[in-house]
């Protein structure tokens, strides 16, 4: 059935999917670090990624069809892996070179330094689909794109497992993508003709440049700079994130993904986290701390002499390098580490607790979010005794409680009144919220002091001045106002805290909004009628994507596990889709419309999901979300890859240039899919309202093709 | 109707839709946020009540210039100056920031930090939004980088804030938090009356004013702790937007000007933690005459746009600390690090412990009649 051709073809598009999604993860995670990231910057490389990719394939239509030979295909994958090299390479030199040293960096230098490193490789990664796509079409004078975008879909989920199975929890990404060039040479010496001196030279020249950057040190002279003065002990890639241990004199810093997360002798901070809540209760005995206890913490505690110490955090490599680097876990008795998931470990545990001590990162992202909702709130106060607090710190000016810091602690304080009677906020270095069901907090810690057995360096009354402490308490809680609630569902604190971030750089978040609002809106405009549907079934499917993560991130705290295999699941879906079941469709007169009555029912089942998961709470079986959550994944996967074909399909000339268009678009919808759903919908709205979104495009595109003709 | 047109139609619509929805009240409801687009509350060429012309500026042949700080500003019409504080009305310079703190606490003295000056009371402090300079580690930045027309202020004009001192019970009023330069008249105006009320003044500052203004000023201030934040002009354009010797010469006026000086300098490692910079520093005060002026080391935290370094490590104060000593420094103190003996006054001639300090408590004074109380070695302050 397959010419020789094809079946090398095949071979080309698999490996092209393996590695452009292997190289995508890890420059991705490498630009994580470089640009201390959140979801907006996740979202930015994210979308410049596809947007650029889409852009490459697009311009295969101008190159002349003379040049679109077989004999570059060779060629393609080790350029796209020089050039992986070259984009890690380049960002790590721009960042530290022209950048000042320690600075973070702004949204609009972000944008222009992920566009400028990531478009050759983006780029690269198009041309070589348009290039390979074409060729194939030309050569069996018959439009084969769903074919070579199902085979390169394959590629990709296979590259996706093995990433994430093989590779990511036991190497570097930059080790991971020099693998990768490594694979891509031998495969391009392998099937070069040697015949012909244009294409050895190329090679040659190719495989030099990318050895020249495989020997170099890419990411050394960058790590000098980013950790300047400082000796590095340990870097790792692990699931969670870029894990760095460094030493600067005597003291050591934990880095995770580029920023400082804790130090060792950071005497006010571990003290302020632990004794405004410890010093509360009589006579804390069963302590649980819910991350961050290697900063120094747990020798606090220790201080009132506790039964019990749990300590849960999701990482292990961060207790590994605590416990390897620093003293601050020695002898300290009665404790008991678990490494798991925080809410999966509230979930199970039977114990009941004093004091729960939570130190998580800001709610900047959506995986820290998770740990500031009314859902998580509650469920930290099921594991408390009676008398239980809580407590957890956030970071601002604490001197001045401007718009968005206001928002931010209103919020917090409106979650925690959810499931607790008593919510104070105490200023100190940072702004300590203590919850309780038990009546009687107070502000006057140093009061406490003096009737606790403990000695502390800094929570004693010679830093901590009761009446200066408990009127500027008092001022915090009479300025909070009426908000919503933050939920696992609505994340509106992500909301508040991107803003938080923007504003450090000027920029209203409501004109960032607006710009990618409108983006979309002008492409829609200006899309022809064929491409709209495309861009719009890329668009929802992506969502759909991001959406089942996040739900399934919120709801079992796994995301790095299962991302994976969902990436496959998707990239399957794609595969058996556009290759094996759109004939199905044969018999149909209106496939497109009833493709996208297709996508309704699956974005009606989200709702659902969405409905029996947060506002019933009836999901409680990790196992059936898991399987009705890949179903749909599954489901939308399928239903796009379909689309696609049905929609190249209609372009019958093989020499049309246009071909490669119908790919373009799909990976343009996926970028803006991307980006509006983390950046804008989710966190604007929250997941009921994306999964509402989805479903009134889809009944729109379904009535459209209903009353439309060409569907 | 073809697709196509179906298509833009349905797409304008949504939009108009969208945008109309987005402006309308319930929305804010739904995101807690308002959607309405900021607008100033008095557009940038209008006053308002909390406005004064300004105190030093002059008509140039380019427009109106501020003379307060080298940054020299020629404000143009519906622009602000660098500071955020500065507009041109009717072809003079105003000051935004008069009678309208956006910041406003009790705080120990200890805190500012001043360690000289009437130890163990409180200071009334207080600061209105913005500053002449933009450090990239500035921990008030959501102050400092405003205007007062984008902070929630409050209503207190000099003698109000006055009053609230005696109020209070603070015997000083500090001008802080952000950079009183940026507030200079509010700050003048309100220390002219408060010394006629028998409270003393305390300027908490970088130090980036030209001569004059500083001088005029310097009549009613009592102490004043200036950010020496680095001993290198090149480090002070990148880090923090101004230049030394403007500091430098601050620090000179403000002891000929009798004015009690504290310095303070944060260590900030990468930019601000060579020690080869701060020897000469320590060497230039001491050939300036600032032997017996206290200098304090700070501990830097990473903030703001400075997020990614690591804090600094003590023993690398210490070092610091060292260094000022052995240039001859005589009162070296170190900041942010609790429990630290760094915090204790030393005699610098019989070496011994005179004040042990915890905090923002004196545990032990050992001073007597400002001096130490073994060897009777003057030690330079305000103590009462």
């Amino acid at each position: 059935m397959f010419g020789k051709l094809q079946i090398k073809s095949s071979v080309h598009l698999l490996i092209l999917g393996f590695v452009s999604m292997v190289v995508q993860i890890a420059i991705l995670r490498e630009y994580i670090v470089l640009f201390s990231g959140n979801e907006l910057v996740i979202g930015i490389s994210l979308f410049a990624w596809m947007v650029f990719t889409g852009t490459g394939t697009w311009i295969v239509r101008y190159i002349p069809q003379r040049l679109l030979t077989e004999m570059t295909f060779p060629l393609l994958l080790p350029a796209m892996s020089t050039l992986a090299l070259a984009s890690v390479w380049a960002a790590y030199n721009i960042r530290y070179n022209f950048f000042l040293p320690g600075r973070i960096l702004d949204i609009p230098e972000t944008v222009w330094i992920a566009s400028l490193c990531l478009l050759p490789i983006c780029l690269a990664t198009g041309l070589s689909f348009g290039i390979m796509n074409r060729v194939i079409c030309l050569h069996y004078n018959k439009n084969t794109t769903s074919f070579s975008y199902g085979i390169e879909s394959l590629g990709a989920a296979i590259g996706g497992v093995t990433y994430y199975l093989a590779m990511a929890s036991s190497n570097h990404n930059i080790t991971i993508i020099r693998f990768v060039f490594i694979l891509c040479i031998l495969y391009g010496i392998i099937q070069i003709n040697f015949r012909i001196r244009a294409s050895i030279l190329t090679f040659v020249m190719i495989s030099t440049a990318g050895i020249l950057l495989f020997i170099t040190d890419i990411d050394l002279p960058a790590e000098q700079q980013l950790y300047a003065g400082q000796e590095i002990l340990a870097n790792e890639d692990t699931k969670f994130g870029n894990l760095v241990v460094t030493k600067s004199q005597e003291q050591i810093n934990i880095y995770q993904d580029g920023t400082c997360t804790f130090f060792t002798n950071n005497i006010e901070d571990n003290e302020e986290k632990v004794h405004f809540a410890m010093l509360q209760h009589p006579h804390p005995q069963k302590i649980l701390v819910i991350s961050g206890g290697g900063s120094g913490m747990l020798k606090e505690i220790t201080k009132y002499k506790p039964s019990r110490i749990d300590y849960v955090e999701e990482n292990k490599a961060v207790i590994r390098n605590i416990s390897r680097f620093t003293a601050n876990m020695e002898d300290v008795i009665n404790l008991h580490i678990f490494i798991s998931d925080p809410r999966k470990y509230l979930t199970r545990t039977h114990e009941k607790y004093d004091i729960i001590l939570i130190h998580q990162n800001e709610p900047s992202t959506i995986q820290a979010n998770r740990f500031y909702t009314s859902q998580f709130f509650r469920l930290l106060k099921k594991r408390l005794n009676p008398t239980g607090i809580i407590s957890f710190q956030v970071s601002a000016t604490t001197g001045y409680l401007s718009e968005n810091t206001l928002n931010i602690l209103s919020i917090i304080h409106n979650t925690l009144k959810t499931s607790f009677n008593e919510v104070l906020i105490l200023p100190g270095n940072k702004y300590n919220f203590i919850a309780s069901e038990k009546t009687g907090i107070t502000a006057r810690i140093a009061g406490l002091y003096d009737i606790r057995s403990v000695t502390n360096e800094y929570v004693n009354p010679y830093y901590i001045d009761d009446e200066l402490i408990t009127s500027r308490s008092g001022e915090i809680m009479d300025a909070i106002t009426v908000t919503g609630i933050n939920r696992d569902e609505k994340p509106m604190l992500l909301y508040h805290q991107l803003s938080f971030f923007l504003s450090q750089f000027r920029i209203e978040i409501e004109l960032f909004l607006g710009i990618i609002f409108f983006s979309l809106l002008i492409f829609i405009f200006l899309a022809g009628r064929n491409e709209t549907g495309l861009f719009i079934i890329g668009f929802t499917s992506i969502s759909v994507e991001l959406l089942a993560l996040i739900v399934l991130q919120t709801l079992l705290g796994q995301v790095y596990l299962y991302m994976g295999l969902f990436f496959a699941i998707y990239m399957a879906g794609l595969f058996l889709g556009s290759t094996k079941l759109y004939p199905f469709l044969s018999g149909y007169r209106n496939k497109k419309r009833l493709l996208f009555t297709g996508v309704l029912m699956v974005c009606i089942a989200c709702v659902f999901l969405l409905y029996l998961g947060f506002l019933q709470n009836s999901l409680r079986s990790d196992w059936i979300i898991v399987s009705v959550l890949a179903l749909i994944v599954a489901a939308v996967a399928v239903i796009t890859g379909m689309y696609f074909s049905v929609s190249s399909m209609k372009i019958t000339d093989p020499g049309n240039p246009f071909i490669s268009k119908v790919y373009s678009t799909d990976l343009w919808g996926s970028a803006a899919g991307s980006l509006v759903s983390t950046c804008l919908v989710i966190p604007l709205f929250g997941l009921f309202s994306l999964a509402i979104l989805l479903v009134a495009t889809s009944l729109f595109m379904t009535i459209f093709y209903t009353f439309t003709k060409g569907g | 109707m073809n697709k196509r047109k179906f298509l833009k139609y349905c797409t304008l619509c949504s939009a108009a839709g969208l945008v109309d929805v987005g402006f309308n009240p319930s929305l804010a409801a739904i995101t807690g946020r308002s959607f309405v687009p900021f607008i100033p509350e008095f557009p940038d060429e209008k006053l308002w009540k909390w406005s004064k012309e300004a105190a030093c500026y002059v008509q140039t042949p380019r427009g109106l210039k501020c003379q307060v700080c080298p940054t020299a500003c020629i404000v143009k019409p519906g622009e602000l100056s660098a500071c955020h504080t500065r507009l041109i009305h009717n072809d003079k310079l105003y000051t935004i920031a008069y009678g309208n703190p956006c910041s406003v606490h009790v705080d120990p003295i200890e805190k500012k930090p001043l360690f000289h000056f009437l130890p163990s009371t409180k200071s009334y402090s207080i600061a209105t939004a913005g500053c002449n300079l933009a450090c990239l580690n500035c921990q008030n930045w959501e102050i400092s980088q405003v205007s007062p027309r984008e902070t929630s202020n409050k209503d207190m004009m000099p003698e109000k804030v006055v009053s609230n001192c005696i109020e209070n019970k603070c015997p000083s009023i500090s001008y802080t938090y952000s950079e009183p330069v940026a507030y200079y008249e509010y700050c003048y105006e309100t220390a002219k009356i408060a010394q006629l009320k028998g409270i003393k003044n305390v300027l908490v500052s970088a130090g980036y004013i030209n001569e004059v203004p500083l001088r005029n000023l310097a009549k009613y201030i009592d102490a004043a702790n200036i950010n020496l934040k680095s001993f290198s002009n090149e480090i002070y354009e990148m880090l923090n937007g101004g230049t030394l010797d403007p500091v430098l010469r601050t620090l000179k006026v403000l002891k000929e000007e009798g004015v009690w000086l504290e310095i303070t300098n944060l260590v900030v490692p990468t930019w601000t933690d060579d020690m080869d910079m701060i020897k000469k520093m320590c060497d230039w005060l001491v050939q300036n005459g600032f032997r017996e002026t206290p200098l304090h080391f700070n501990r830097f935290f990473p903030l703001y746009k400075l997020k990614n370094l690591s804090p600094t490590p003590a023993s690398v104060l210490e070092k610091a600390r060292d260094i000022a000593h052995r240039a001859g420094i005589s009162y070296v103190y170190i900041g942010n690090i609790p429990g630290s003996t760094g915090e204790n006054t030393y005699c610098p001639k019989c070496k011994k412990l005179i004040i042990e300090r915890k905090g923002f408590t004196i545990l032990q004074n050992d001073l007597i009649s400002g001096g130490c109380k073994y060897c009777k070695h003057p030690v330079p302050g305000k103590w009462k």
